[in-house]
């Protein structure tokens, strides 16, 4: 089989399988550990599949909801992948440590499953229990941007922050930004926002209220909170599909 | 997709001739479904019959019940409703509900006569084909060799430890 044609079946595969794949043979191996490769499936991945993050953990919409475009109903989810050891998933193929259950000081994380190396941070501006954590890439330079939102003060201190920190990896530094939407304030924790990227935005998303804000990576800016809120719902999630909302 | 050429172009038919020498008749419309054929039928127009030298006669006519199928698709009529994506969606779910050997052979023939759509779709195929199997099993339904030595697997299942937990 034609190694680009290999390429377009591995890319449509599960990370589960597709580390399987890995020791199918010698070619699937070289083909799937090939940065090009995991470039590709991510794109694909992120633009194709319906994932939800949801408190750390990942779920993929099953394909009863496959003719619901873009739904933002109460979607029926499996989980793919719940969780790996203690490490979470953040939204933007971001895979994060929360080894330390008093509030992050730094953040351990990976760009994706197949990422062997865990990348670490300088310390965060404010350390959090629980913030809501993307990543952005930029395709031009292969660096990417992690952004923490909100979070607890601490397990003890039940109060929410609404500070936003970007890392980048060009500098190597966290640096404060725009506070979040004011509509944000009190509810910003991973437990309560939903969270998806597409392109070059971060999409935070209330569960219960339904109000959705996207905080853009290249402008560093907040936009207009919206509120989505089907009748009758008690909550929902955002999700992707075919890189649409 | 769209088609280019005059209005009476889907009268035109274009014959074609797969590797053991069958020969196949279209619609210049339904081989302009891959992108290779048109290619072709563009420099040497309907009148010469085009050979598919490493397609077989089996293969090339499940390839044609495609392109017939989507080329169709692309119609309208007055009289008829028109196809809608679901129907198309159940069709392509039957046409790839074939044998992993047909669905390989598939692959190449699509690949060759370059048809997206149709790649696309058996790739997609494969991919559910492969969805949760073992490795043996991705080896047995692809016919792939396994070439690691002992030791390499073992260091593999290490390195990947938390995929069988």
């Amino acid at each position: 089989m034609p190694d680009h044609i290999l390429e377009d079946i591995l890319a449509l595969i599960s990370l589960t399988s597709l580390v399987v794949g890995t020791y199918v043979c010698k070619k699937w191996r070289s083909i799937i550990s090939c940065p090009t490769f995991l470039d590709l499936y991510s794109q694909i991945q992120e633009h194709s599949e319906s994932f939800l993050c949801v408190n750390g953990f990942r779920y993929k919409i099953t394909d009863a909801n496959a003719d619901n475009n873009g739904s933002r109903g109460e979607d029926p989810a499996e989980p793919v992948v719940s969780t790996i050891w203690r490490h979470y998933w953040g939204t933007g193929w971001l895979i994060f440590d929360l080894s330390e259950q008093s509030a992050l000081q730094k953040l351990s994380y990976k760009l994706g499953i197949l990422d062997k190396q865990w990348k670490e941070t300088p310390a965060l501006i404010y350390s959090r229990v629980l913030p809501i954590v993307g990543m952005l890439k930029r395709l031009r330079n292969c660096s990417h941007m992690v952004i923490c939102i909100g979070g607890l003060i601490s397990n003890t201190i039940k109060e929410s922050i609404s500070k936003v920190q970007i890392f980048d990896s060009e500098s190597n530094a966290w640096e404060e930004c725009e506070d979040l939407l004011v509509e944000f304030h009190g509810i910003s924790t991973a437990k309560a926002i939903s969270t998806l990227v597409c392109n070059q935005k971060l999409f935070i998303f209330h569960i219960y209220s339904g109000i959705m804000g996207s905080f853009d990576g290249r402008t560093k800016c907040w936009s207009q909170v919206k509120t989505f809120r089907p009748p009758g719902m008690q909550y929902n999630y955002l999700a992707l599909r075919m890189g649409r909302l | 997709m769209h088609f280019q050429g005059s209005p009476n172009m889907a009268e035109k038919r274009v014959k074609l001739i797969s590797s053991d020498n069958d020969e196949f008749e279209v619609d210049e419309a339904v081989a302009f479904e891959s992108e290779t054929l048109r290619n072709m039928i563009q420099d040497t127009g309907t009148n010469v019959p085009i050979s598919i030298p490493n397609v077989s006669s089996d293969i090339l006519a499940k390839v044609l019940e495609y392109c017939s199928y989507h080329a169709e698709t692309m119609e309208t009529h007055d009289d008829k409703p028109p196809i809608t994506d679901a129907q198309i969606r159940e069709w392509d779910a039957d046409f790839v509900d074939v044998h992993p050997a047909t669905l390989y052979s598939l692959i190449l023939a699509a690949n060759y006569l370059n048809i997206k759509n149709l790649l696309d779709l058996i790739c997609q195929a494969v991919a559910n084909n492969i969805r949760g199997k073992t490795a043996v099993e991705i080896r047995k339904i692809l016919h792939i060799q396994d070439d690691f030595t002992y030791e390499e697997e073992m260091e593999i299942r290490r390195e990947t430890k938390w995929a069988f937990d």
